[in-house]
């Protein structure tokens, strides 16, 4: 398929238009939102059925199929936060904590955008992996410990004030992220599958399924909404947080699908990889960032990961990473 | 009906805050708090949470010593970083025991 084609089937589904929709809402300032339990709700039906049918697909692969994805995806959560770190400290002249705190986002992931590229590459006839879900769990906290421990050290060194907000321990940080929302019902769906198997699956499976994509969608209107109400932070935090927002992206989703091809990953794995280390994380890591760098700028860190690139994945760079992989793999 | 006059602290803080502040609050003797989830812009126009106008109320009601004193430490270790407010009124309570 032609770039154009790609490009243009993943612009016209569902999910991008419904995002378009709620930055179009935003933007001509309509009183549109989702009430806050129902965006909760999807949130966790989302999680929970990823989780779910990840466990069951786990559950019917081998170990030495996974290995060396797995190794792949932890490679890469230790990488993303050090490459981050390092390219916006030197070429983006930010401070040590603002460049940790971002780099932290960078590290960690987005569910949603891996969710979005699964349903791209399954819709351009190349599923990705059934055990992704996995891997996605895998990737999700290294890179915000790895970050944090960057940036709690630079911020020990620069420490000139004695007054102001003792940073909270390292177990204290790691309770919270291991524990949070979408960590246990991640790994939870994932525990559950593996433990029930397909046969406890089947009379779940049409609540967890059939509903997926249409609750897919509404979550995303909401994104849209939440991300049109960050655009009009771009003007204050200034170009260099689109430029990184889009370059960070670019190269960590070429390393993911690299990484992902050569660990053995088919195109539609290789590719999900590739979003999966592109994106930057808004959930477990603005808190996680805001508790442990209080001196990182949030409007910096939100407004790049959910004004730009998120967006940019959504939108251009899950295409690429395919385009990457089909390129890899031929 | 009989009444004593002790404090009401609010704080309106930033979501994340709010478990960290009701633990130093009670830490520190409070016996009691009520939190509301609320939306609104302070004077920074800084948002910090992923729902941009999320805020979070907490109410503690008591003596006014230990009231002030949890001000002042809230001031102290978090009025440089974060965005949140904190302000003392009168409050007229019954049943003195429960504070």
């Amino acid at each position: 398929m032609a770039t154009f084609d790609i490009l243009r089937a993943n612009l016209l589904s569902p999910i991008v238009l419904a995002f378009a929709l709620g930055v179009f809402a935003k933007a001509i300032r309509s009183e549109l939102t989702l009430p806050k339990d129902l965006y909760s709700s999807l949130s966790i039906y989302l999680l929970l059925a990823l989780g779910l049918k990840g466990g069951v697909e786990l559950s019917e692969s081998s170990i030495h199929v996974i290995a060396w994805p797995a190794a792949a995806t932890i490679l890469l959560g230790c990488l993303t936060p050090v490459s981050a770190y390092f390219l916006l400290r030197r070429l983006g002249r930010f401070s040590s904590v603002d460049a940790a705190g971002m780099a932290a986002h960078y590290g960690s992931v987005s569910a949603v955008t891996f969710i979005a590229a699964q349903q791209f590459t399954t819709n351009m006839g190349s599923s990705a992996e059934g055990f992704m879900p996995t891997l996605l769990t895998l990737l999700e906290s290294p890179g915000i410990h790895i970050a944090l421990a960057i940036g709690a050290l630079k911020r020990a060194k620069h420490q000139t004030s004695a007054t102001g907000h003792p940073a909270k321990s390292k177990s204290v940080i790691l309770h919270e992220i291991l524990t949070a929302r979408s960590m246990i019902l991640l790994v939870g769906g994932l525990l559950i599958g593996l433990l029930m198997g397909l046969k406890g699956y089947e009379p779940i499976k049409p609540f967890f399924e059939t509903g997926f994509k249409g609750a897919l969608v509404l979550f995303l209107l909401e994104m849209g909404i939440i991300a049109g109400a960050r655009l009009k932070d771009l003007k204050t935090v200034g170009p260099r947080i689109v430029a990184f927002g889009i370059l960070l992206p670019i190269l960590h989703g070429s390393i993911g699908v690299m990484l992902g091809h050569f660990s053995g990953l088919s195109v539609g794995g290789a590719s999900v990889l590739g979003a999966m280390a592109a994106s930057a994380s808004y959930i477990a890591a603005p808190p996680a960032v805001r508790m442990t760098l209080p001196e990182a700028n949030p409007a910096y860190y939100l407004t790049a990961s959910l004004a730009v690139t998120f967006p940019f994945n959504l939108i251009v760079g899950i295409p690429l990473y395919y385009k990457i992989a089909i390129w890899l793999n031929s | 009906m009989q009444t004593t006059e002790l404090k009401l602290l609010t704080v309106i803080c930033e979501p994340v805050l709010s478990s960290e502040l009701i633990e130093l609050a009670k830490s520190m003797g409070v016996s009691g708090f009520t939190t509301t989830a609320v939306q609104g812009e302070g004077s920074a126009h800084r948002h910090s949470g992923e729902v941009p106008d999320a805020k979070m109320k907490i109410e503690v009601i008591a003596e006014a010593a230990l009231a002030l004193q949890v001000m002042d430490r809230i001031a102290e270790e978090y009025f440089k970083n974060y965005s949140l407010i904190a302000y003392l009124i009168d409050a007229h309570v019954v049943r003195k025991t429960k504070f």
